[in-house]
């Protein structure tokens, strides 16, 4: 029998057991992925690459859950990073370095007029939906089934009992369902603090939905005319879709927006931004966490902005994106699948038209991780500006093979 | 939840003595052929019920040699008046009876056969738990009782306890297999809030095991043959998750609480496939109906923590 090409991870996995719910938790937990076919740890990364515990390199597609976007090590981000972490990282008081960040985001995320840091994007979402109900006077938050906008009571999936009543003022809708839409704003009339959305849809399990071309202007005419807010969550799209906000993608015209993962290529940063009307609801608000106003994350964010440019920005993402999809698609086709890739060209994600239950995704991605690649079979991947033409080249090569072993089976 | 029985609030109570009445009824079911004794005590017919006022009854029947149970409303195709019924009083005496400590059970006899019922409970219920603690035991034998016990706890508390039913509203639809290893396996179909005990699509005797549509080989055991005409069978009933264990001991470890499923999963002691969801909505159902069965039913008698 071939030795475990996972031993490691799992010899690491059964003593952390012991003393860690769940060994690894939440989106990291092996469950989520499919055990015996991927790491469960990670040892080092570089560019588009990285490297488990137990030695074995796989080209990467899920960017650290979409946080790296000019490569693992980026060198230019850090050596920002560190040497801003050097001279002090964590201080009493936030670093200059502050000031300037904030001033490249305002100016650079259309339409906003101020911004705060914090550091997970469950922060900035969170902040994002008290701030609403503060400005509005109102409760009730409208999102749509399915959206992930975080590990905070109002929003996760811990649908316990106990927590019900953090959950109570939160209205679900089906995305894109736009009488749902509007027939929820009919039911809480008066009540609506804010809608909070993502710029495409992206539920785990299943295909991604872009936006109905006509669900942005609704948002907009609804909470309009009911004076609630609209919350863009572009803690997973932001800096893939468009270089300004995806928000500008897809012409909305958001009151608040929330960016995370990519912003500092890793670095752990968050920040919610805002428009002039929601600035003295945000000026009220007591904002803090210890390390929220860290510096080393920063230095980094400047660093990663200026980077994505110099990479080729969102235009190569597109690009790669591009032929990552038309080549998967082609090779699924000749094999005689219906393999669909959904999402946006720099966040796509692989299923089967064929096989909702997702068995032929996990065959799939299993197959691929065995030839070094990683592709959730669960989770939308990512496309990165560390990735090349040969990276996509030889993912769309395997995926060949793989399409071609799994014709055979049926 | 609290962990004794008498700190329980009365709708708690109520489920537990709901899974409780499955869990023993399936369990007498499933160890009377296992048994010598127990065996020649069901070779001939009997209908016996557990019955606990305002809960749906469970019921045992022998038939040709084979006993079989239903439970948690489920009726039997032949709807005869049971020959003996054990009426416990209230849910906390259904509790305490049928965890082995003294309460109120009252026996109504109701048919011919209630003498030979009762010899039956007695002794299937003294063999059931014997079977399961016996070193003897094969790790086959000990997890098809506890996967039976296991599936009667999960559809009563679906049910029947509102806590769980956030959970199985947020997960998906459809239809489940459980394998144990070695040809144990059972199925259960999710609908909305309500799970359902269903036949295992494509079960017959000597077939290879479950599998997915694709013929991709659930438990990565690499079982030869059974794949394709699984698949084919399996296309009238489509299985929408496997959860597959590595052999008996994984789910026996798994099922008698001593290895959080999740934990199992990282070892590669169990496997998922298919619909990740659903088999999950699953796991949180698991999860409360352990704490039910864990709850002591008596705080004097040595028990407790
Ligand atoms: C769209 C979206 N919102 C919010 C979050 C929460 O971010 P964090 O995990 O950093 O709290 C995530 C994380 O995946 C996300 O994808």
């Amino acid at each position: 029998m071939a030795a475990d090409r996972f031993a490691r991870s799992k010899a690491v996995f059964e003593r952390a057991a012991r003393v860690i719910p769940g060994g690894i938790y939440g989106t990291k937990s092996p469950g989520f992925l499919l055990p015996g076919k991927f790491p469960y740890y990670i040892e080092s990364a570089s560019g588009s690459r990285i490297t488990d515990a137990d030695g074995n390199v796989f080209v990467d597609y899920l960017c650290g859950f979409g946080s790296q976007i000019v490569g693992y090590g980026n060198p230019a981000v850090e050596r920002a990073g560190s040497e801003r972490s050097a001279r002090g990282d964590l201080l009493n008081q936030p670093s200059p370095l502050m000031a300037d960040l904030a001033e490249r985001l305002v100016s650079r995320i259309r339409g906003m007029d101020w911004t705060v840091f914090a550091k997970n994007g469950t922060d900035a979402t969170t902040l994002a939906v008290s701030l609403a109900r503060v400005h509005t006077g109102k409760r009730v938050v409208i999102a749509a089934e399915g959206a992930y906008h975080g590990a905070a009571n109002w929003c996760s999936s811990n649908l316990f009992p106990e927590l019900a009543p953090d959950r109570a003022d939160v209205a679900l809708f089906r995305y894109n369902d736009l009488e749902g839409l509007e027939a929820l704003f009919r039911r809480h009339r008066g009540n609506v603090a804010c809608v909070i959305l993502t710029p495409h849809h992206h539920p785990a399990f299943r295909p991604q939905v872009l936006p109905d071309p006509e669900l942005y202007p609704t948002v907009r005419r609804l909470c309009q005319a009911e004076d609630a807010l609209f919350v863009m969550d572009d803690i997973r799209d932001g800096f893939r879709l468009h270089p300004e906000g995806s928000h500008v993608r897809f012409g909305a015209e958001p009151d608040l927006v929330c960016v995370a993962k990519a912003l500092a290529n890793g670095w752990p940063l968050a920040a919610l931004l805002g428009t002039g009307r929601v600035r003295s609801a945000a000026d009220s608000f007591f904002i803090t966490g210890t390390y929220w106003m860290s510096g080393a994350p920063m230095a980094a964010a400047l660093a990663c902005l200026d980077e994505m440019e110099r990479m080729g920005g969102v235009g190569r993402m597109e690009a790669l994106g591009t032929a990552l999809r038309e080549g998967l698609e082609s090779a699924g086709r000749e094999a005689g699948f219906s393999a669909r890739v959904s999402g946006p060209a720099a966040i796509p994600y692989l299923t089967f038209d064929e096989d909702p239950d997702l068995y032929l995704n996990q065959r799939f991605c299993g197959a691929m991780a065995d030839r070094g690649f990683f592709l959730h079979p669960h989770h939308n991947w990512f496309v990165s500006l560390a990735h090349s033409e040969a990276d996509i080249a030889a993912t769309v090569e395997a995926a060949r093979e793989v399409f071609v072993e799994m014709s055979g089976e049926r | 939840m609290r962990p004794f029985l008498d700190d329980l609030a009365p709708a708690e109570l109520r489920v537990l003595a709901r899974i409780r009445l499955a869990v023993t009824a399936r369990l007498v079911a499933a160890a009377a052929p296992l048994d010598p004794a127990v065996r020649e005590l069901s070779a001939r017919p009997f209908r016996l019920a557990l019955k606990v006022p305002g809960l749906p009854r469970a019921l045992v029947a022998g038939l040709d040699g084979r006993v079989s149970a239903w439970a948690g409303g489920e009726a039997p195709p032949l709807r005869l008046p049971a020959d003996l019924t054990l009426l416990f009083p209230s849910a906390r005496d259904c509790a305490r009876v049928l965890d082995g400590v003294p309460g109120r059970v009252l026996p109504v006899p109701g048919g011919l056969h209630a003498g030979r019922a009762l010899r039956f409970f007695r002794a299937a219920a003294a063999a059931a738990p014997r079977i399961l603690k016996s070193p003897e035991t094969p790790p086959a034998v000990r997890a098809a009782l506890l996967l039976e016990a296991a599936v009667s706890a999960l559809v009563e508390t679906a049910a029947a306890d509102p806590y769980v039913a956030p959970k199985l509203e947020h997960a998906p639809d459809g239809l489940v297999v459980v394998d144990a290893g070695e040809g144990v396996r059972r199925a259960l179909r999710k609908e909305g809030t309500r799970l359902r005990l269903v036949p295992v699509p494509g079960e017959d005797p000597g077939s290879a095991g479950a599998e997915p549509p694709d013929g991709t080989d659930p438990a990565g055991a690499g079982r030869p043959g059974g794949g394709r005409a699984e698949a084919a069978r399996a296309d009238a009933v489509r299985i929408d998750a496997i959860l597959a264990f590595r052999d008996p001991g994984a789910a026996v470890a798994v099922l008698s609480g001593k290895k959080s499923a999740v934990t199992a999963l990282g070892a590669c002691e169990a496997s998922i496939r298919g619909l990740v969801p659903l088999v999950q909505g699953l796991f949180a159902v698991l999860d409360r109906a352990s704490r039910y069965l864990a709850v002591k039913a008596d705080k004097e008698a040595g028990h407790g923590r």
